[in-house]
Order: structure tokens, then C-alpha cells, then sequence
């Protein structure tokens, strides 16, 4: 069966009433996420996921699938109306939405971000539905040695595509590493880092885990932050006055599509995300862009680049989830620990193994793609409201949810430990410029790390040597070390560049 | 900052050595038990280290982000010592879990959601318990009733 035909079959189950039913509230979830200041989408599918796990995974990954590219249309919300980004993606979209709202045009704004954001979910989707299979095959072709090259390289660029000090993305991608070897040694059996307590026999679970790092640590930010967002300037908007005119139609679509193309690329690299995607393409519209000198002071192109951008970024990153099983960010990585609980191995094998499942979650983000863009024009004055709630209400309400949620994965108080732990140990991490989100990406890559390189190993008798000795491992290895080199390098580049000045 | 990478860093020490040590490095002609541990403790280990050496060489400050002066005011845990204001939220976290175990999902949940609305948030009463009450029914809906999740079963419920 071709890829179109299961394309095809993939709608007939996206269709069905209960996906269709998912997909809708996934959508209006992940709006409203995106819209809360400071929640995210990593966060807020990590606080859902736990209500995953009795469902069908094909029904579960597309409700979280729709909350994380509706996340990508609610982040302009806030990042217009209060000038606080809903997600760390919309950053960008707020340095044009806001001053277009100051200037009573918020509706525009919200309008302009809304079409971008759908067309650049559209351009990400059709990458995803040709370059999926694509990569997949691609995948098939890698022995352990190059599976094993691939992650090194993926765990390599994680650390520094995030933050500002590359050294101390690598340390966090080491300490999920760490992490990650507690528990029992699926190979020999061995009990690793238990330290005596039985509840560690098993490891570390990876959902109280999650939800302490980015829901917890969240609460603690919030909890001791000086102010309360301010809503007092945020005006209501109908829909009416959101229509845009022919010409502003006009001005947002070259941005829209430019920034789709690019930041459905970017979405593909591990860690980069839709933060990167969207800095990069509000960059190169400023560049390139007809009216990029006018972009900061309340310009709808602006808002269509970085919207468009973070949008085709997050479902960019569905490409090497699906094709290769590695997460291409923080949320996918999210995504890629509650396909292992549903019982489901991310990459390769899962196109040919799971059909019904992965084409079912493509057709299924076409659909929601347009399903978000309709709930994103018709509940604007809902979400007005709900940015209303302030974060004073909104701590308490979460700490709940994390405690219930923690404790609901394996029925263990301990969890629930693990989770505040895990959380406060983020909060500190984030107050010292150590980026959390290498430290769950190699968490959840360290098992897959770990089997590959001792496969590969058991083949070449112990030795290091079958990594080099292999092409495409060592091609990939190649990339690595340019990638580890290149910080190292600029950085030289400059102090020598500074001594010469001086 | 120095402190957090000073107790990565004996972490990463452990994971090495028991790595080394007590798991094995090598077995059968292949990689053991202790390799994979032992690698991740070298890098934090390595790293760290390569940090704390930038950051004097650079003449950074070593102790990296510290709290500014206007960091200690605060929107709602005034009554706490900034630095401690983290660990009061963790400790809050930990009120949940032993509600929890004492008192089982209902009354916990409305404990812990009302406490934190009512005497740190300062709303009223009545607003307090009606999103404490909210908040523990939609989740008392999820996951005991439709998702059958077994909570500890405390006094009442």
C-alpha cells in the first residue's frame, strides 16, 4: 500500500467520532495552555499525559499532538494581549503583537497569528507526511553503531542548541544520562543506583519526573515571582473587528510561507525547537522582509513570521520522532516517553509495524490543524477571560493536579516524592542558567543510547572501533565533533579578535 | 552556582566509581553494567570542572545568577526569608502528599488547593472553597471515577 493510500485509511480513522472528539478538545486544550503565561506545552502535556493512560494510544497521541500545535496558536494570545509569551516559542510574537494592541489593533494581531500559525502547521504536516516515511527508510538502513552515532549526535546538538553557555547544556544532557541508569540493567540484570530503596528498582518514572521539571519547578517560579501579571491594559476583542483586509492578507502570506519552510527545518534539529525556529525566521524577515525595518513597532508581518515559524517547528519535530525516534524537542521528548508507556517504540520500525497508528496521527493533525485555526478565531473572548486568572489562584490549582497526576501513574506515594524533588532541583537548575530540557531529552534517549552502543560493542569484540570503521556512523560522528568543535572555536576566534583590537 | 556543580560533580564521582567498581566496566569481551554509568559521570564530572575553570579564567562570578536585591520582595510568600522561599513550596508539596496518605483524594485536595487560596493568595473563604471544591471535583471525576485510579483510602473517603 503507497503512503497516500495510507494517508487515506489514516483519515478514515481520524475521522472517527471519538478521534474527531480528541482532536477538538486536544486543540481547545492546547489553546488555552499556549494562552496561560508561563505554562507551556511541555508542561501542560506533561500535567495531561497521566489521564493518557487508560485510553487507545491512537485516540491519546492525537489529543496530545493537538494540544502541542495548539499550544503553538494560543502563545500568541498572551504574547499580544499582556506582552507575556503563553510559551517561550511566542517570545517573538510579542515584540509586534503587543505594540499592535497598544495601538488598538490587537485583533489583527490575533488574526494575522492565527492564519500563520495555520499555514505554517499546513507546510509542517505535508513535510511531515513526505519526509516521515522517508526518513523512516532511511532509519531502517541504521545498524546499532549508527543508531547509537545518530542519538550521540542528537544528545551533542541538545546541549548546544539550548541556553547560553553550551558547557552547562552538556552537563545537564550528562546528568539525564545519570538519571537515567538508575534501575535494573535490562541487559544483565544488575540493580544500578537503587541504593537499598525498592521503589528505585525499577528506575526513576519518567512522568512524575516530568511533571516535577517542568510543572513543579513552574509553580516555584511562580510562587516567589515579585508580580502578578498585569491585565488591567487587556481590552476585549469580537471577532469582527479580527477580520484583516485584502492587502493585510497580501503583506502576511510571503512572510507566512518563508518562515514555514525554514522553521519546519529548524523543528527537525534536536533541541532547537520552536524558540530557535521562531528567533531565526523573525530574524530573516527583518532581513529580507518588505517592511522588516518597521518590525517591532507593531508590524503584522512580524507576527506572521514567528507564529508561522513556531507552529511548523513543532510539528517539524514530529519528523525524527516518527522516522528515527528521536525527539526533536522538549515536548516531542515528552511525547516520546508516553509512546514507550503505551507500549509503542518511537522510529523506524513503527511506520511499518503501527501504519494505522502514525498515518492515523498525520491525517489526524490536518484536521486539527484547521480545527485550531476555527477555535482560535471563535474563542477569543473566552480566552480573554481565562488570561484573567491570576497566578495567585492558578499555584495551588497545579500543585493539585501534580500531586494527582504523579500519583496516578503507578499508584505510588513515592512518585509523588520524586516529582516535587525533580521539580525543585529544576527550579534551582533554571535559576543558574542550567537549560532542563537536555536533561529529559537524554533521558529518555539514554536507554536506546545505552543498547545500541553495547550491541555495537558486542559486535566489534569491545572495540570503539566498529563506530569509525562503519560510514554512516562515522560521517555522523564527524558532525558531532564539528558541532562540539564550533563553540570552541568561535570562542578562541573572538578572544583572539579581542586581543588584536585591544 | 559553585555548589550545584561542586555536588554534580561528586555525583558524577560516585556514578563513575560504582560504575568502575561495583557494576563492571567490561563483561564477557563487551561493554558491563557499570559502562554506561561511568561514561555519564566522566562527562559531568569533565564538565563541570571545564565550567568552573571558564567561569575563573573568565573572571566570572563564580557563584553565577544571584538574587538581586529587588528579588526579595515578592508577590506572595513575603512573610518568608527569600532564599528559603523555594524550599516553603516544596514543603507545601510535601503537606499534599501527607494529606494525601492521611485523608484521602477528596479532603486532601480541598485542604491543600484552600490552604494556599485562603492564606496565602489572601482570597476569601467562600472563593477559596469554591475553587478548591471545583478543582478536587473535575479531578476527582478523572481520574477516581472515569480513569479507576486507586488512591490511598483515607478517613472519610
Amino acid at each position: 500500500m503507497g503512503n497516500f493510500d495510507l494517508l487515506l485509511k489514516g483519515f478514515q480513522l481520524a475521522f472517527s467520532f471519538n478521534n474527531l472528539l480528541m482532536t477538538i478538545i486536544g486543540g481547545f486544550l492546547g489553546i488555552i495552555v499556549g494562552a496561560m503565561p508561563g505554562i507551556g506545552s511541555a508542561a501542560g502535556i506533561s500535567l495531561l499525559l497521566p489521564m493518557t493512560f487508560k485510553m487507545n494510544p491512537n485516540v491519546a497521541i492525537i489529543m496530545l499532538a493537538g494540544i502541542y500545535y495548539g499550544d503553538m496558536f494560543g502563545g500568541a494570545y498572551s504574547a499580544t494581549l499582556l506582552n507575556i509569551p503563553g510559551d517561550s516559542s511566542a517570545v517573538c510574537t510579542a515584540l509586534d503583537g503587543n505594540p499592535l494592541a497598544k495601538k488598538g489593533k490587537a485583533g489583527k494581531a490575533l488574526a494575522s497569528g492565527n492564519i500563520a500559525s495555520f499555514i505554517g502547521g499546513s507546510v509542517g504536516i505535508i513535510f511531515l507526511t513526505l519526509a516521515g516515511p522517508a526518513l523512516a527508510e532511511i532509519g531502517l538502513k541504521f545498524g546499532p553503531a549508527e543508531t547509537a552515532a545518530l542519538i550521540f549526535l542528537a544528545l551533542t546538538s541538545i546541549g548546544w542548541l539550548l541556553g547560553d553557555n553550551p558547557t552547562l547544556g552538556l552537563v545537564a544532557t550528562g546528568v539525564g544520562l545519570m538519571l537515567a541508569v538508575i534501575g535494573t540493567d535490562s541487559a544483565t540484570g544488575a540493580i544500578r543506583f537503587s541504593f537499598g530503596n525498592f521503589n528505585l528498582i525499577s528506575g526513576l518514572s519518567f512522568v512524575p519526573l516530568i511533571i516535577g521539571m517542568f510543572g513543579f519547578s513552574q509553580i516555584i517560579e511562580m510562587a516567589v515571582a515579585i508580580h502578578d501579571i498585569d491585565t488591567s491594559s487587556m481590552t476585549k476583542i469580537s471577532i469582527s473587528e479580527s477580520i484583516l483586509t485584502k492587502d493585510e492578507l497580501k503583506s502576511i502570506l510571503p512572510p507566512a510561507f518563508r518562515s514555514a519552510v525554514l522553521g519546519n527545518l529548524v523543528g527537525f534539529l534536536p533541541g532547537a525547537g520552536g524558540t530557535t525556529s521562531a528567533f531565526l525566521c523573525y530574524i530573516l524577515e527583518k532581513k529580507i522582509g518588505k517592511r522588516g525595518k518597521y518590525l517591532g513597532t507593531g508590524e503584522i508581518t512580524g507576527v506572521a513570521a514567528s507564529e508561522s515559524a513556531n507552529n511548523a517547528a513543532a510539528v517539524g519535530s514530529f519528523v525524527p520522532l516518527l522516522g528515527l525516534g528521536i525527539p526533536g524537542s522538549s515536548t516531542s521528548a515528552v511525547l516520546f516517553g508516553g509512546l514507550m508507556m503505551w507500549g509503542l517504540k518511537p522510529g523506524p520500525l513503527l511506520f511499518e509495524t503501527n501504519p494505522d497508528f502514525v498515518w492515523g496521527l498525520i491525517a489526524s493533525m490536518y484536521i486539527g490543524n484547521i480545527v485550531c485555526f476555527i477555535l482560535g478565531m471563535l474563542i477569543i473572548p473566552l480566552l480573554c477571560t481565562i488570561l484573567k486568572i491570576s497566578t495567585k489562584t492558578l499555584i495551588p490549582i497545579i500543585t493539585v493536579i501534580c500531586i494527582i497526576g504523579s500519583y496516578s501513574v503507578n499508584n505510588n506515594l513515592f512518585d509523588i516524592g520524586t516529582m516535587l524533588v525533580s521539580g525543585f532541583v529544576a527550579y534551582y537548575f533554571k535559576e543558574y542558567g542550567i537549560p532542563v530540557a537536555p536533561i529529559l531529552l537524554s533521558f529518555v534517549l539514554a536507554p536506546k543510547l545505552e543498547l545500541s552502543m553495547r550491541q555495537a560493542m558486542g559486535i566489534s569484540h569491545g572495540s570503539i572501533s566498529i563506530f569509525f570503521t562503519r560510514p554512516i556512523s562515522c560521517v555522523i560522528l564527524i558532525l558531532t565533533f564539528i558541532m562540539l568543535l564550533t563553540p570552541v572555536v568561535r570562542s578562541f576566534m573572538k578572544k583572539k579578535n579581542r586581543s588584536k583590537e585591544s | 552556582m559553585l555548589i550545584i556543580e561542586i555536588i554534580m560533580m561528586i555525583a558524577g564521582a560516585v556514578w563513575a566509581y560504582y560504575g568502575l567498581f561495583e557494576y563492571g566496566f567490561s563483561a564477557n569481551g563487551g561493554p558491563g553494567s557499570g559502562f554506561f554509568p561511568v561514561i555519564a559521570g566522566v562527562i559531568v564530572v569533565l564538565l563541570c570542572a571545564l565550567d568552573i575553570f571558564n567561569r575563573i579564567s573568565a573572571r566570572q562570578p563564580i557563584n553565577g545568577k544571584m538574587k538581586t536585591p529587588q528579588q526579595k520582595e515578592c508577590l506572595m510568600l513575603t512573610f518568608i526569608p527569600s532564599q528559603l522561599r523555594p524550599l516553603f513550596v516544596l514543603a507545601y508539596g510535601f503537606m499534599g502528599i501527607i494529606l494525601l496518605s492521611l485523608f484521602g483524594i477528596i479532603i486532601a485536595g480541598v485542604l491543600t488547593c484552600g490552604i494556599w487560596l485562603k492564606f496565602i493568595s489572601k482570597k476569601n473563604i467562600l472563593q477559596s472553597l469554591a475553587v478548591a471544591c471545583l478543582t478536587t471535583g473535575v479531578l476527582y471525576g478523572v481520574f477516581v471515577i472515569w480513569l479507576r485510579v486507586p488512591f490511598p483510602r483515607g478517613i472519610l473517603f
